[in-house]
């Protein structure tokens, strides 16, 4: 008979808690829409046509541009993220668009 | 307050896991398609118009149904496979919790029997596992200790590296950045002796059990706590092959009376400690000739040059300052050194003049051959702005030449290696994305495991 194993868990349980999301706006007429970047992969090219193709849509919505957030994967990534909830509210944002990832 | 993250095709699923890691289940994602450094203005405009913004539009006005997201996990206790050795093989392999090769399979009786000599309570959580936002536990640390073949004597020396990814300093949830560096583990103090790691010929190479299973250990806590697997957090596009650990040669290092790295970096002289950094990679400086400090100190740093490229984003762009390459003598080269009088410090302040590149060929790494620095500035404005040090924009000439670090302390130097060998190795490191971190290894005996489970009141 083959010895028999009983093998745990190579994993850990996650204790990060579940956020509930925040509630999405109805629309982004009149919103605050703030433009976050790590300032990395054309950024400085991608969210001017965002800005552009969101302001087209919706005439009364307000862009705040990343220079005003700082660059969240710069060499003060970690205090500067940390603040960005702070840096947010100062800045009356309703909204965020973030990147980029790649 | 909502949000959509921009993520290039291809990095869907990491967003999303990262998100799961923050206790964001379901974040929204608008892909921009392709790969935007690929792609002309015309092919990237047209994409974002078509594909992107609508998903921008969506992801900030439609709910999410926060209810349906689940995550149904087993406990730390629970039996996940029962069955032959093969049949734990087979099923470690299929779920992703190997290296792909075969495990010690860990039961919980095996499990156990790591930690108790040690007495550290199993359920003590050292920190956070990022970006999977799983909570590393001394009893997640043995389990992965089981599998790649460590000794319960080595505890210790994995708890300190778990303690490194758990620091925010260390930033293990780069780990699985697509340049695909990995983790080094420098192993310094008597534990090295005594616990018999390796730090003679071969040092780098696996084959001696100590370093290699606990190098092996590396990667799977990585994979299995932090989550850098190919489904959930790592997009490497290359990687690199588990490193084993480097133990320094700490007699060789006494004899010449040079601190070792851990000493270095802030530990106390004679202490056991782990010192942390990811690495891109590295190469060989062979049959280094020269018997003084001025005939072998060129070579060195030649080395140094040509294994440092991208990785100068780190002294400005992706980092500031935050390049710092290992240079790894063999003790015989270390001698050449240390009886001419020189100190660490010495042959630092030599590299540091001696390893430099041209300020044309910096800016093209940082600004113009990729672009990772916003705006293509040149040193000569960094320099004014005070981002980079004066030394870097003592001229405008672009041809003159300008250091691959900002001070000569961010050499890092450590002795390894055949003794008797005039070769040196050198590695680049990648920048704050796995920062060159050093903790102490405790391996007194630990009383929590007898407060948690005999008496708790009489360890208060």
């Amino acid at each position: 008979m083959e010895p028999q194993f009983d093998v745990v868990w190579p994993k850990s349980p996650r204790g990060v808690q579940r956020r509930r999301p925040a509630t999405r706006l109805t629309s982004l007429d009149g919103a605050r829409v703030g433009f976050v970047w790590d300032f990395m992969f054309r950024g400085e090219e991608i969210f001017p046509v965002v800005a552009d193709a969101l302001t087209a849509r919706f005439p009364g919505v307000q862009i705040v541009g990343y220079d005003t957030f700082g660059n969240i994967h710069g060499p003060d990534e970690v205090a500067l993220v940390e603040a960005m909830p702070g840096t947010l509210d100062e800045h009356s944002i309703d909204a965020v668009v973030v990147g980029n990832g790649c | 307050m909502p949000s959509v993250s921009l993520v290039c095709e291809g990095f869907e699923r990491q967003a999303s896991a990262t998100a799961r890691g923050l206790g964001f289940d379901g974040l929204p994602l608008a892909v921009l398609r392709g790969h935007v450094d690929a792609q002309t203005t015309d092919e990237m405009v047209a994409a974002v118009l078509e594909h992107t913004v609508p998903q921008v539009i969506a992801g900030l006005t439609t709910a999410i149904d926060h209810d349906a997201l689940g995550d149904d996990e087993p406990a730390a206790l629970d039996v996940v496979v029962r069955g032959s050795f093969d049949d734990v093989q087979r099923a470690f392999v299929e779920r992703g919790w190997t290296d792909g090769l075969p495990v010690v399979p860990p039961t919980r009786d095996r499990v156990e029997a790591f930690i108790v000599p040690s007495g550290h309570d199993p359920w003590r959580i050292i920190g956070t596992a990022r970006p999977s936002g799983r909570d590393i536990t001394v009893w997640s640390v043995a389990v992965n200790g089981v599998m790649a073949g460590c000794r319960p004597d080595d505890l210790p020396v994995l708890l300190a590296i778990a303690e490194v990814f758990a620091d925010p300093a260390y930033g293990v949830e780069h780990s699985g950045n697509t340049t695909g560096a990995d983790a080094l583990v420098v192993l310094n103090g008597p534990v090295i002796a005594d616990l018999g790691f390796h730090h003679g010929a071969g040092a780098l190479r696996e084959g001696a059990a100590p370093n290699t299973s606990v190098g092996r250990w590396v990667r799977l806590f990585q994979r299995n706590v932090c989550g850098f697997t190919a489904d959930e957090h790592d997009k490497g596009t290359f990687g690199n092959s588990t490193r084993v650990v480097l133990a320094e040669d700490e007699a060789a290092l006494a004899e010449i009376g040079w601190p070792n790295v851990a000493t270095d970096l802030g530990a106390a002289a004679g202490t056991d400690a782990v010192s942390v950094a990811r690495i891109n990679g590295g190469l060989i400086i062979g049959s280094v000739f020269g018997a003084t400090p001025e005939a072998v100190l060129p070579y060195l740093a030649d080395g140094l040059v040509r294994v440092t490229g991208w990785e100068l984003t780190h002294v400005y762009g992706l980092g500031q300052g935050h390049y710092r390459p290992l240079l790894v003598l063999s003790p015989l080269l270390a001698r050449v050194f240390a009886r001419a009088g020189w100190s660490k410090a010495d042959v630092r302040e030599g590299l540091f003049r001696h390893a430099r590149i041209t300020a044309q060929r910096f800016e093209q790494y940082i600004g113009e051959w990729s672009n990772l620095t916003a705006g293509r500035r040149t040193l000569v404005d960094l320099a004014a702005h005070g981002l980079v040090p004066p030394v870097f924009a003592e001229r405008d000439d672009p041809q003159r030449l300008v250091p691959i670090v900002t001070s000569p302390d961010h050499f890092v130097i450590a002795v390894a290696g055949d003794p008797n060998r005039a070769n040196a190795f050198v590695m680049s490191n990648d920048g704050q994305h796995g920062w060159w971190t050093t903790k102490p290894v405790d391996r007194s005996y630990s009383a929590d495991l007898v407060c948690r489970v005999d008496d708790r009141d009489a360890c208060r």
